[in-house]
């Protein structure tokens, strides 16, 4: 690099000189020694070769900053992203699996907070069929993380109620949920759980509580005071998936014939009573016909 | 611009309860520009009512201005928007680069200084700038390495680039004690290279150093004792400068975050002495 480059070549400079840089931040660090090292040995020579050595010593001591800062910073951010599965992993093995995951999809956005978007998926065929804590808890915990976090950062969207032309013709209608509402399934007591984290000092693993005696169904809405949960009843839950991906007629035609065993008054009342209760407190964000 | 007196605070998430509470006597809030360039609902609305009471500056991570990648017009497009929504006295970001090769590190990383790189930074420092149509603000980093191919220093390169893309100073006072230290340079010799009246603001945080000596620009404790003394020396050499205190980890309650901008504050009205 005697001369002066050229505006291309200190692009191609640049480009080359941050592949290697890259290199060495995303170097995955060693969980060997069970503290999480930077593996200096597998730094590119080529870059070690350029750091200046006076102060500091080794070259890598630098750069072995920005690799685990790297790493740290992205972590940091999966576990407020996830922080229930996080915890009921330990941080230790959450990480390790972040790291996994984060190596396979490196981030490319830049809202550090969309870093973990598939994790839920991922983890779900990752997580070995059996092992001390149920799979299937650690999915669903995952996956009240990942619709927690969609809500929250959800646009903000009117909330559709209906007036008297979509009246004449409701069971045309087709509803559209709110980008602000989840509706979960949980076998164990996750989501109270995931409010009480904060009772639990430390990063180890925290117990998973016994299961439930059923599956429950909740809505988790965001509303200007914050997300709220409400307990839906099976075929409530049901209703509402029905109703998100059908005209109402065709949703209420069905939820009817999957519950026949259900007396038809009862089944109209309840219909209803959770469509009045899913308009009012603003599920649907539009309806077109 | 902001008045040459002013005292800020970085807003963070902890903050807002005792923001809305309290509307605590700070001249005004820095935000971090990525945290509300998304569609996402109650970052917008808190931000809008602090927003009603108090002037915010725009602080980017992510233009990413050294890379050999392209700067990413979608980000320009929200950030202009987010500029005009808060009607910004300024922007600022980063003399860095922060991705490449289609990755976003999510971190402000070195380059070698050299002459040919104040080109290439006051070019896009120019178009960006034009782009938003507010004055922007470059940041220096605090670093952890240096290289052989350097062939200026950092605060040749820095003002070198503020000058060739008439742009202005985000100096940040902590990053270059922290520097000065890791990289074994005076850091009065720094300070004394920049034009003072180019400078936006001045940005204060705390760091931690490790037991081989090497200080980590954490953000997590109150600034330390040699980084106020070098911030006096900052005032004194330049007549004054908007002045904003950064805390990003380990959060303190915010009466303690206030109690520290009160150094600054004394700095200031004269209050204090070497």
């Amino acid at each position: 690099m005697g001369r002066r480059m050229s505006s291309d070549e200190t692009r191609h400079w640049l480009s080359h000189f941050q592949k290697e840089f890259t290199q060495v931040l995303r170097t995955p660090l060693d969980l060997s020694s069970g503290t999480m090292r930077a593996d200096i040995k597998k730094y590119p020579r080529i870059l070690s070769q350029q750091i200046m050595t006076e102060i500091h010593g080794a070259a890598n001591r630098g750069l072995s900053v920005y690799n685990r800062q790297y790493w740290f910073r992205l972590f940091g951010s999966m576990q407020s992203e996830f922080p229930l599965v996080s915890r009921l992993l330990g941080y230790w093995r959450f990480n390790g699996l972040a790291m996994r995951f984060l190596g396979e999809h490196p981030p490319q956005e830049v809202e550090l907070h969309r870093i973990g978007r598939g994790f839920c998926a991922w983890l779900a065929q990752e997580l070995p069929a059996k092992s001390a804590m149920p799979k299937m808890a650690l999915t669903q915990a995952a996956h009240i993380d990942e619709e927690w976090s969609r809500i929250f950062l959800a646009p903000e969207q009117p909330r559709w109620h209906p007036n008297p032309d979509d009246a004449a013709q409701l069971l045309q209608l087709n509803l559209a949920p709110t980008a602000a509402l989840a509706i979960i399934e949980q076998q164990w007591p996750l989501l109270a759980l995931r409010s009480q984290l904060a009772t639990y000092p430390g990063e180890g693993a925290i117990p998973l509580p016994s299961s439930l005696s059923q599956l429950e169904h909740w809505a988790l809405l965001r509303t200007d005071e914050g997300i709220g949960e409400l307990l839906l009843a099976p075929r409530q839950a049901r209703l509402y998936h029905l109703m998100s991906i059908h005209t109402l007629g065709e949703a209420l035609a069905t939820l009817e014939q999957e519950c026949c065993d259900v007396p038809p008054e009862q089944l109209q009342q309840e219909i209803a009573s959770w469509t009045q209760q899913s308009v009012e407190l603003g599920f649907w964000a539009k309806a077109s016909i | 611009m902001l008045p040459r007196n002013a005292l800020g605070l970085g807003l963070r998430i902890p903050y807002y309860d005792y923001v809305f509470e309290h509307w605590p006597d700070v001249d005004y809030f820095e935000i971090i520009s990525e945290n509300f360039l998304g569609p996402a609902a109650p970052p917008r609305q808190k931000l809008a009512r602090i927003r009603a009471r108090y002037p915010v500056v725009l602080h980017g991570v992510g233009l990413n201005l050294l890379s050999h990648e392209a700067i990413d017009e979608r980000y320009l497009d929200d950030l202009c928007r987010l500029a005009d929504a808060m009607d910004a006295p300024f922007f600022s970001d980063h003399l860095c680069w922060s991705g490449a090769h289609g990755m976003n590190h999510h971190d402000l990383l070195p380059t070698p200084f050299r002459p040919e790189l104040v080109e290439y930074a006051a070019e896009r420092i120019d178009y960006v700038q034009r782009r938003v149509g507010r004055p922007f603000a470059i940041e220096n980093l605090s670093s952890y390495v240096t290289f052989q191919t350097s062939t200026m220093s950092e605060w040749e390169f820095y003002s070198a680039v503020v000058r060739e893309s008439a742009s202005w100073y985000m100096l940040d006072i902590n990053n270059i004690y922290v520097s000065s230290q890791n990289h074994g340079f005076d850091p009065l010799e720094y300070l004394s290279a920049i034009d003072f009246s180019r400078v936006q603001q001045v940005h204060i945080a705390g760091h931690e150093r490790q037991a081989d000596g090497l200080i980590i620009d954490t953000h997590d404790h109150p600034v330390a004792d040699a980084v106020w003394q070098l911030y006096r020396h900052a005032w004194a050499m330049s007549g004054g400068f908007p002045t904003l205190l950064e805390w990003d980890d380990r959060i303190p309650p915010m009466s303690v975050v206030l109690a520290e901008l009160d150094k600054a504050r004394k700095v200031r009205d004269g209050q204090t002495h070497e």
